[in-house]
């Protein structure tokens, strides 16, 4: 194996201002984790513009490190108060509060601390080996795998978010239409500008992603609460040495479980992998995965730590996989990395398999820098953890508005325009009103930056195979890509009529759609609400133990949420939201 | 979520379609613009029109017979339940997983996004920082931040940082008016 370009990641990496980046970015992503509305996929999205001056690894390095730390900064109000900062950390809610109740608020943070840093500095050094790897298969692709490929990661995420396959596929072909609009890729003739110039370079998909990501959160915030402030008291222990005590405890309590451990993050790691699939499936994958496995299995819901650790180990784990879809294909494995995405196309770099030929410095600091920050969750997740549970209490009007200004100028910044400040709007309105609706708004992002690389890989396909239908299916990997994606549309497929055969057996013909409010989650859609301890790790009607994404299963007792729970005198609750 | 000023059925039915309309009509009127198009580029986006049209019809189709079905459920529920038995506060069980939206909870977002609306049109004329206050306070008083000590600290300081950070340290050339 080729140990260059690890060496000039480490060499891009270990810089002062990249480590102070890298710093700065964790330190952010547990304010990020924390705080209500905001998630590390629009935090990304509002930092974009601005990040586009630095240097490309400093970008890079400050946005996976925002994501390393919000994986953990998440489970802080998730135990603290029940309320899950991200999507995923519901799951870690069900062990951690219970914790929290006993007492144990300290050694549930400690666990959590050390399951993250755990499961992503693994996790991160298995992705650093398998990179290379990975990338010299993609490069044997040429335009009609690629295009299949495209094809396969968008069906698939498009799928696997939101209430229902049909929902995320209408969305995501959404995207591809309005990737269509301005000069088209090959000759450069003008599509569907409608004579506005703005248009003719297409929809800049910055201000998209503030718009679906930032924007449209802000709206439901103020949708659903007025001023807030917390009145929830936290009795946990301020003291920097109490906090270290909390750590050492934590600490030891995770390796007890180094069966649990190891499996939470191999499960991250595979799932991470799946483009789409995310932290909240892999999660109560995990979780369900080790209460059936553990010989405490029983205990978990009560405030067994185990249970925190197949969350948070899997959770940061997911994290540093997804980099890999994202790398080597250029197919975003999460919100979070379709502003990589964005981000990578903006500075010129392809991302895809040559990405480590022509940029494998980056690439390997981007690895690199989840492997460090997840490290470094220890100590600064240690300094950190008072602040961060006072900052739970900040009002949530506050943070709308200056959420709002910031995607305001944001989106300006990136061409100078008020138009893109007017599209941002109107994405942001459009996200809220499909989120409200059930309808994930990721596969837009997701066609909006893949639809163009598709169209250029198919025109590309059939100007290589003269217009011949049959080339598409000339090589051996073509052929093997094109029946997964087959095998993956009908499962898919088989999977929706199931769940629409279950909820006509609730009596209720919505085909498995769990209507207007399910998007507990972020820009994803809906995310499956924490479940009480006393079902949490339940079969799932079907019989089928934890295949695919949870939140298609509606339980038949009322799911424990956070909301549920002893919802503030002013109605403070913001739902948990995807990565 | 309050039962009283809830919406009524037209109004929720309307909502639950509005998300496979907006593709629906952006489909159909790309789609017909395809025909100005000409050479096999005109193919790729026509495709997608088309598939656009055929897989948001199938959303709205089925969002409709939910609605059906649901109404059908509510009204089965209320018939089947004795006057004397039916708590005050009861839901349809066909509605259980939809909140109720009332205007309280419609008004607020359609405050902010009118407020998002008017800074835009002032941007222009005033300049970004002097339009800027007019979206902080209008946004911190639809989200309950309507005491004036705390609404005018809260805007200071949003806007300084803004100040500080847009044009002092990032030197972002954010639009400037007649005032600023």
């Amino acid at each position: 194996m080729d140990f260059a370009p690890i060496g000039a990641g480490m060499a891009m990496l270990f810089q002062p201002e990249a480590l102070m980046w890298l710093v700065a970015g964790l330190c952010l992503g547990f304010m990020v984790g924390v705080l209500p509305g905001l998630s590390t996929s629009n935090t990304a999205a509002l930092l974009l513009p601005f990040a586009i001056g630095l240097p490309t690894e400093n970008s890079l390095i400050l946005i996976v490190s925002i994501y390393a730390g919000s994986q953990f900064g998440a489970a802080v109000p998730a135990i603290l108060m029940n309320v899950p900062g991200e999507a995923g950390s519901a799951v870690t809610a069900l062990d951690g509060y219970a914790m929290t109740r006993k007492g144990k608020a300290g050694l549930a943070v400690g666990v959590a601390r050390a399951a993250s840093s755990i499961g992503g500095t693994a996790s991160g050094l298995v992705v650093l080996f398998l990179l290379g790897p990975l990338a010299v298969v993609a490069l044997s692709f040429n335009a009609r795998e690629m295009l299949v490929v495209i094809l396969l990661g968008f069906v698939v995420a498009s799928s696997l978010m939101g209430d229902s396959v049909r929902k995320g596929l209408m969305v995501g072909v959404l995207g591809l239409v309005l990737a269509t609009v301005g000069a088209s890729p090959l000759t450069g003739q003008n599509r569907f500008t409608f004579g506005t110039l703005e248009l003719y370079d297409g929809i800049e998909f910055i201000p998209a992603l503030i718009g679906l990501f930032a924007i449209s959160e802000m709206l439901y915030l103020a949708a659903r609460s007025r001023h807030a402030r917390k009145n929830a008291r936290i009795s946990y222990g301020a003291k920097i040495r109490e906090e270290v005590g909390d750590a050492v405890k934590g600490a030891r309590e995770t390796v007890r479980y180094p069966t649990t451990l190891g499996q939470s993050g191999f499960i991250g790691l595979i799932i991470g992998l799946v483009p789409g699939a995310g932290t909240t499936i892999a999660n109560f994958v995990s979780y369900s995965f080790a209460k059936r496995r553990s010989r405490n299995g029983r205990k978990f819901g009560t405030g067994h730590p185990e249970g925190i650790i197949a969350s948070e180990a899997c959770d940061n784990s997911v994290a540093s996989a997804t980099l890999v879809p994202t790398l080597t294909l250029g197919i975003p494995g999460s919100a979070t990395m379709a502003v990589v995405l964005a981000f990578l196309y903006v500075q010129g770099i392809q991302p895809g398999p040559r990405i480590l030929v022509t940029h494998p410095g980056e690439a390997y600091a981007a690895v690199l820098a989840m492997i460090v920050a997840s490290i470094l969750i220890l100590p600064l997740g240690i300094l950190l953890a008072s602040p961060l549970a006072l900052i739970t209490r900040v009002p949530v009007g506050y943070l709308v508005a200056t959420i709002l200004m910031i995607s305001l100028a944001g989106a300006f910044a990136v061409r100078f325009s008020l138009f893109d400040v007017g599209l941002a709007v109107a994405f942001g309105v459009l996200g809220l009103v499909l989120r409200l609706n059930g309808y994930p708004v990721i596969p837009l992002i997701l066609g909006l930056i893949l639809g163009p690389l598709a169209e250029e890989n198919l025109m590309r396909s059939l100007a290589l195979g003269n217009n011949s239908i049959a080339y598409f299916f000339g090589s051996p990997t073509a052929i093997v890509l094109w029946c997964v994606l087959g095998a993956s549309i009908v499962y898919l497929m088989l999977r929706s009529r199931k769940d629409k055969a279950r909820s006509t057996i609730d009596g209720d013909d919505d085909g498995g759609d769990t209507g207007g409010d399910t998007t507990e989650g972020g820009p994803d859609g809906g995310v499956p609400p924490a479940r009480r301890p006393d079902e949490a790790g339940a079969e799932h009607r079907d019989g089928s133990d934890d295949e695919g994404p949870p939140g298609r299963h509606r339980p038949d007792v009322p799911a424990q949420h956070p909301r549920d729970d002893k919802e503030t005198p002013d109605g403070e609750h913001s739902r948990p939201r995807r990565h | 979520m309050p039962a009283t000023g809830a919406v009524g059925d037209g109004t929720r039915l309307a909502w639950r379609v509005l998300p496979t309309l907006l593709p629906l009509s952006l489909g159909a009127v790309f789609w017909a613009q395809v025909g100005t198009l000409h050479g096999p580029e005109a193919v790729y986006p026509a495709a997608l029109a088309m598939v656009l049209v055929a897989v948001s019809g199938y959303n709205l189709v089925r969002e409709l017979i939910a609605h059906r079905s649901r109404v059908r459920t509510a009204v089965g529920v209320e018939a089947s339940t004795p006057r004397t038995e039916r708590p005050v506060s009861e839901a349809p069980a066909a509605e259980e997983d939809e909140p109720e939206v009332d205007r309280l909870t419609v008004g607020r977002p359609v405050a902010v996004i009118a407020l998002l609306l008017l800074t835009l049109t002032l941007i222009t004329p005033l300049g970004f920082f002097a339009a800027l206050p007019v979206l902080l306070v209008g946004v911190l008083a639809v989200t309950g931040v309507r005491r004036p000590l705390p609404l005018a600290i809260a805007v200071a300081g949003v806007w300084l940082g803004a100040y500080v950070v847009f044009d002092l340290i990032l030197g972002v050339p954010l639009p400037t008016g007649i005032w600023w």
